[in-house]
């Protein structure tokens, strides 16, 4: 089981810098997903470490041996990609024994192992089909038999999921992570959806604008957000600006239009320009008598959406322009109505605090 | 072939290897093609104190050159007005209309390209000019003729022929339009007809650019038919052919003049189509909304349908009438010669057989490595700069890149002196003017072809070359047999730089027998050569309509 | 505005029956979502209603009138499509004003209107820009503004967000729900991607094969499915076959295989009946240690993913069957590891109980 090292890469596109100094480690067996917007280099990255593309500087390993002037036929990776790109004018079975024809195995062993990969995805009966009399499921199926019946034990994936409807998607995220753990894969991951990728990942990688911002477990990115990007972006969380008016050791008293709130935070001085993000479903929607976090603030329903089982809900705060987006489980005895007033509720350690980007709030949250 | 194959597979891995193939392939198309297409720009260069003492100072001679010129310019832009004016409309009717012998229709439209344009002319010829014999006027009874040898008859036969040209590009564009664009349209309180107008109609500019410039370009390079219907009305090629012996250097003031034109106005073209984006004018609510009507509609079809069987077919197919009629029975003088027979017929019609596939072979050999060198390979301005050169070797007139072919390598003064006018040479036009209608297709089908199918292979194990063979290959066979039915059938119909390339023999390709009959017919009053000239003609019409369908049902197959 | 009614629409591509006989009733401002799986028809039936393709069979009306026969152009309606179709040659002021000069209006004032609409959009747009130019979220903007220049009060969108980043189709959901609710339209949106639909929709119309399988508000669909397919269909649930081996007055207990008992609410069940249970993740509580109480059981966490804004449970029943766990995550909760014994309750009010399908469980809820 190989690791995958990137150290330092950078890849230009004309004027269009695609990768700018990128470096990450993948361990032996681990599942990494590259996480970021349309844009942000992640197809580039991917077909770097495929071979297809080579970098203008830096170093790509595989298992510790530098593979930069390895052709990708001799690199032992399978690429799986977004449209499958299943050949059109071979059967299923063809498609599978492709590689292992290429790898100029006797006729048939080739077709023993396309038999046996199929099998394993549940298609051996599909073996003479063409591609596309097969459904989206099927033949994202075979493209990654196909991948595998190489014997290549990285296994990279460009948006393998994306071109399937959302429900099916949703269930065959599981299953992915299920294959690639079961073989013992080490496997890369592509993708704009968060929600494929807490699903499937040990190791997420935010990608932005070509630059690595955060590497880290699901858990970690989704709770320890490092910038207001990730914050937002993985997951929708509330993100304003803020302005620093008291410091202690371990806390801060920030302000936004006119509301006060409190956090943990440190390194801030008084009259620090920063940025605030809360995770909904931090954020507790509470009665009048109910018992409140250190802070609380009387809000009015503006908006519920039901998504998965939750609520999901907009609020603004009273009297000001500030919007808060609260989490809150669906529960039979929960009836929420708009325009209802209640009082958000969330406790200082539940809000991260950041130094005001450079760039500017507005191009620090851009998804483009 | 394992072996072949693997030997290949090293081949293709090995940069050196790489670097000679990569080599070969470019020095064919710069060396073969490219510079010899255009060697009468360095050839004047080197003689512009002839070219004065011979052409600029002689009045007449300039005014002569300078008309053809004007003429022939006339004719192809009044070509384009109606081909684009029927050829849109025709292609819209066969993409979207349902209809019986649509498939039929669809065949026939080819058959002008595919028809040697010297037999196309005769039939043209015959169909409307003065009642003589055989001509439609003299079978009718009729005492005068629709059209007399002039300018009239030669844009009705230029007409015809580019016709397909227009058809075919637009056809393409009209069979890739995203429906939910007209969809959107419809939706947005557009008729039908203002939806084509609006949205349909600024997409397929690029198509109707493209089809425009080709028919253009045939227009003003054809010179056997034209000279069969011209008269006295003497086209640029004409003049060229006439003197590339009398008067070399007009015939280049006139050939560099010619690809000039033909050169700026597509430059100028395709700019303006980047940038100028069709405005919506004013609509006219119930006007158009009437034009939207079935019934408005149907009489639109019709109205281009009758123009097309009128003006197209009738006068292509009048040739398989034309011999029914009596053979005549007096012996006109006529210089007994092998030149007047059957046997030259057969074998004229068996070089054009022969060069047809060999310029065809030569062509996908050293064409299929060049678009994949151009497609793969290059990238940005490197890469723009191939595609135009290919393109502009599709652009050069062909009867002005056959005298620049000879300039090149004929007898002519700064020439390498290696072939005569005749066969040899014939055979060198034909290879160089062919080649870029394989590569065209074939290059335009690899740019469609998303990389991620080679990406998936290289990543399977597969090595270049077997990338190629398994994967590439397969994926655009349409696109290679298409570009070889295009140089078939345009090397088997091409007359213009044949007869140049031919000078003085008749006995080289079939297309150039046949003007050499009709001529010596049209000279001599030989009633003999015009009735065996007709017999021949409406041959050939039946082999190109045999080749259409041998070519349709491999193309069906294929897809 | 307007009302739309469709009677027994039926449609046949060649050998496809892609609508098998579907009534449908959409009331004036209400924003309703068709969903399903590709190919059940949901496409189709939102181009009969706009009358791009004609029905075989069947009545739609619009504002009370029958328009079988209208021509899209006449029906008063804004469309908008999936790849967004806005017309590569016209600037983005001339694409929002096509439906006015087409009407026949001037030129300058169909641009005033345009300029007019463009204020919809959430993201600031140069009139001046091309279609290419924009990001896909604007894209969609525009493409939306141009659908209701014209003063069309009846919204038909094919899936609009389909083209979109997945973290960008989430942010223009709300909008697209705010710009119709803000203009007082009544929308129909047709989309593969259930959260979308159950997040933004008034109504909600699962499909499935041609037909409609139930309509009603998301939270009904998703606590009160009609059948089998529309529990899977709109959010994650386990599946548990089993016997009713006893029922009393409003009890019934259900064996499950090898033996394990689960007590529910039964209304219409009688003892022996083959049953399919369904059990909605959310509704579920895992506890660390042994707890008392009803329908308590025993099992071992298989997996444990944190996702966006919740923990997501596998658990390895002792009669080998898998029970998905869903619950909201904040930083005070401590996710329990893989591997672990774990007491899962399940409240026996929120068992759905279904009859086993006759073609089988995996053929009934099957996306394909």
């Amino acid at each position: 089981m190989p690791s995958v090292e990137l150290v330092g890469v950078t890849k230009r596109f004309g004027r269009k810098t695609a990768l700018d100094n990128v470096s990450l480690r993948v361990e032996d067996g681990e599942y990494a997903v590259v996480l970021g917007p349309t844009g942000a280099g992640k197809t580039t990255l991917l077909r770097i470490v495929a071979g297809v593309l080579k970098p203008d500087a830096g170093e790509v390993r595989i298992g510790e041996a530098v593979v930069n002037d390895i052709p990708p036929d001799e690199r032992g990776v399978a690429l799986f990609f977004q449209n499958f790109a299943l050949f059109p004018h071979m059967t299923v079975l063809d498609n599978v024994a492709y590689g292992p024809r290429m790898r100029g195995l006797p006729e048939q062993d080739c077709i023993r192992i396309a038999r046996e990969m199929l099998d394993l995805v549940h298609l051996l009966e599909r073996a003479n089909s063409m591609p596309h009399e097969l459904s989206g499921g099927m033949q994202q199926r075979v493209a990654l038999a196909r991948a595998l019946a190489t014997g290549a034990n990285l296994l990279l994936l460009d948006e393998p999921l994306s071109q399937l409807d959302a429900r099916i998607g949703e269930e065959l995220r599981y299953e992915l992570r299920r294959f690639v753990k079961d073989l013992g894969l080490t496997a890369i991951h592509v993708t704009n959806d968060v929600d494929e990728a807490m699903a499937v990942a040990d190791k997420i990688v935010v990608l932005k604008r070509g630059s690595v911002i955060q590497v880290g477990s699901p858990e970690e990115v989704y709770l320890k957000p490092k910038t207001p990007f990730v914050a937002s972006f993985v997951g929708e969380a509330t993100v304003f600006e803020a302005i620093v008016r008291a410091v202690d050791s371990e806390r801060v008293r920030v302000e936004a239009m006119g509301v006060e709130i409190m956090a943990y935070a440190q390194g801030f001085s008084g009259g620090d320009l920063v940025v605030a993000a809360i995770r909904p479903e931090s954020i507790r929607l509470l009665r009048e008598a109910e018992p409140a976090l250190a802070n609380r603030l009387e809000v009015t329903v503006e908006r519920i959406s039901f998504i998965g089982g939750m609520l999901r809900v907009e609020c603004g705060v009273v009297g000001t322009d500030l919007k808060l987006l609260s989490l809150v489980p669906d529960e039979e005895n929960v009836e929420l109505a708009e325009g209802e007033k209640l009082f958000a509720s969330f406790s200082p350690e539940e809000v991260s605090i950041y130094p005001y980007p450079s760039e500017g709030l507005f191009r620090e949250l851009s998804l483009e | 072939m394992a072996s072949l194959s693997g030997l290949l597979d090293k081949a293709t891995r090995s940069a050196l290897a790489r670097k000679a193939f990569n080599f070969t392939v470019l020095a064919f198309f710069f060396g073969f093609v490219l510079i010899p297409s255009l060697w009468v720009f360095p050839h004047t260069l080197t003689r512009l104190d002839q070219m004065y003492t011979q052409v600029i100072a002689k009045p007449e001679v300039l005014s002569e050159a300078v008309t053809s010129l004007i003429r022939s310019v006339e004719i192809a832009l009044a070509v384009v007005v109606i081909d684009v004016a029927v050829g849109v409309p025709v292609a819209w009717i066969l993409v979207r209309r349902k209809f019986m012998g649509k498939e039929f229709l669809d065949t026939l439209l080819d058959l002008p390209v595919t028809m040697p344009t010297s037999a196309l002319g005769f039939s043209i010829y015959l169909f409307w000019a003065t009642p003589r014999k055989l001509s439609m006027a003299d079978l009718l009874g009729l005492k005068t003729g629709f059209l007399s040898e002039g300018p009239l008859l030669v844009l009705a036969l230029h007409a015809v022929f580019c016709l397909p040209y227009v058809v075919r590009s637009v056809i393409g564009m009209v069979s890739e339009l995203d429906p939910t664009y007209e969809y959107a349209a419809r939706t947005l309180g557009a008729p039908s007809f203002t939806t084509f107008r609006t949205v349909s109609l600024p997409s397929i500019v690029p198509g109707i650019v493209s089809g425009a410039i080709l028919a253009f370009t045939r227009s003003v390079s054809e010179t056997g038919a034209t000279m069969i219907v011209a008269g006295w009305y003497e086209t640029a090629p004409v003049y060229i052919k006439r003197m590339c012996d009398v008067n070399p250097d007009a015939a280049s003031l006139v050939t560099i003049s010619l690809i000039a034109t033909s050169l700026v106005l597509v430059f100028a073209l395709s700019a303006l189509s980047a940038y100028w984006r069709v405005p919506i004018v004013r609509v006219l609510p119930s006007l158009e909304r009437w034009l939207s009507t079935a019934k408005a509609s149907a009489v639109r079809d019709f109205v281009i349908l009758a123009f097309l069987a009128v003006v197209v077919f009738a006068p292509t197919f009048y040739i398989a009438v034309a011999p029914l009629q009596a053979p005549p029975q007096a012996q006109a003088q006529r210089p007994d010669s092998t030149e007047f027979g059957w046997d030259a017929f057969a074998e004229t019609l068996v070089n054009s057989l022969l060069i047809a596939s060999g310029a065809t072979a030569v062509g996908l050999l050293l064409g299929l490595p060049l678009a994949m060198y151009i497609s793969r390979r290059l990238s940005g301005r490197l890469k723009v700069l191939l595609d135009t050169l290919v393109n502009v070797s599709v652009i050069v007139p062909t009867s002005a890149l056959a005298y620049s072919l000879y300039l090149f390598w004929g007898d002519a003064p700064g020439g390498l002196g290696l072939f005569e006018k005749g066969l040899a040479l014939v055979v060198v036009v034909h290879m160089v003017l062919t080649f870029p209608y394989v590569v065209r297709p074939i290059l335009s089908a690899l740019e469609g072809l998303d990389p991620v199918y080679e990406e998936a292979a290289l990543t399977l194990g597969a090595k270049p070359y077997t990338v190629f063979r398994t994967v590439v290959l397969p994926l655009i066979r349409p696109a290679i047999l298409a570009g070889v039915v295009l140089s078939f059938t345009r090397s088997f119909s091409e007359t213009g730089a044949t007869v140049i390339a031919s000078g003085a023999q008749v006995r080289t390709t079939v297309p150039v027998l046949i003007v050499g009959w009709v001529k010596q017919a049209q000279k001599l009053g030989d009633q003999v050569a015009l009735y065996n000239a007709s017999i021949a003609c409406a041959l050939l019409l039946g082999l190109s309509y045999a080749m259409l369908v041998a070519f349709r049902l491999v193309m069906g197959r294929v897809k | 505005m307007p009302r739309v009614e469709v009677i027994g629409v039926r449609k046949r591509f060649g050998d496809v029956e892609a609508l098998r006989g579907v009534d449908l009733s959409i009331e004036d401002g209400e924003y309703v979502c068709i969903i399903g799986p590709s190919g059940c028809g949901k496409t189709t039936l939102l181009r009969i209603i706009a009358g791009l393709i004609p029905p075989d069979e069947g009545h739609v009306y619009i504002d009370g009138k029958l328009v079988n026969g209208v021509p899209p152009e006449d029906r008063g309606l804004g469309f908008a499509f999936q790849n967004i179709a806005l017309f590569p040659h016209m600037s983005v002021l001339d694409n929002v004003a096509y439906g006015l000069r087409v009407r026949g209006k001037d030129a300058s004032f169909s641009k005033k209107v345009a300029r007019e609409m463009l204020r919809i959009s959430p993201i600031e747009i140069s009139p001046k820009a091309l279609p290419r130019e924009l990001s896909g979220g604007a894209a969609q903007a525009v493409a939306i503004a141009r659908a209701l220049a014209t003063g069309a009060k009846l919204l038909l969108l094919d899936e609009p967000l389909g083209a979109l980043d997945a973290r960008v189709r989430v942010s223009m959901r709300y909008e697209l729900r705010r710009i119709v609710k803000d203009l007082g339209l009544t929308a129909i949106h047709v989309t593969h991607n259930q959260a979308e639909a159950m997040s933004i929709a008034d109504k909600v119309v699962v499909m499935r094969s041609g037909r409609v399988m139930q309509v009603g508000a998301p939270r009904e669909l998703f606590w009160q499915p009609q059948n089998l397919f529309v529990a899977y269909f709109v959010g994650e649930i386990t599946l548990l076959e089993g016997y009713i081996v006893e029922r009393s007055e409003d009890r019934c207990l259900i064996e499950l295989r090898e033996g394990l008992q689960l007590v529910s609410t039964c209304p219409e069940r009688a003892r022996g009946d083959h049953v399919v249970a369904a059990i909605r993740p959310e509704r579920v509580k895992l506890y660390a240690s042994e707890v008392g109480g009803e329908n308590v059981l025993r099992g071992k966490v298989l997996s444990a993913r944190v996702l966006t804004g919740v923990l997501r449970y596998e658990v390895l029943l002792e009669n080998g069957e898998t029970l998905l766990v869903k619950e909201i995550l904040t930083h005070a909760k401590r996710r329990v590891l893989p591997e672990t014994s774990v007491w899962v309750q399940i409240p026996p009010q929120s068992i759905l109980l279904f009859d086993y399908p006759s073609i089988g469980l995996m053929r009934e809820i099957s996306l394909e």
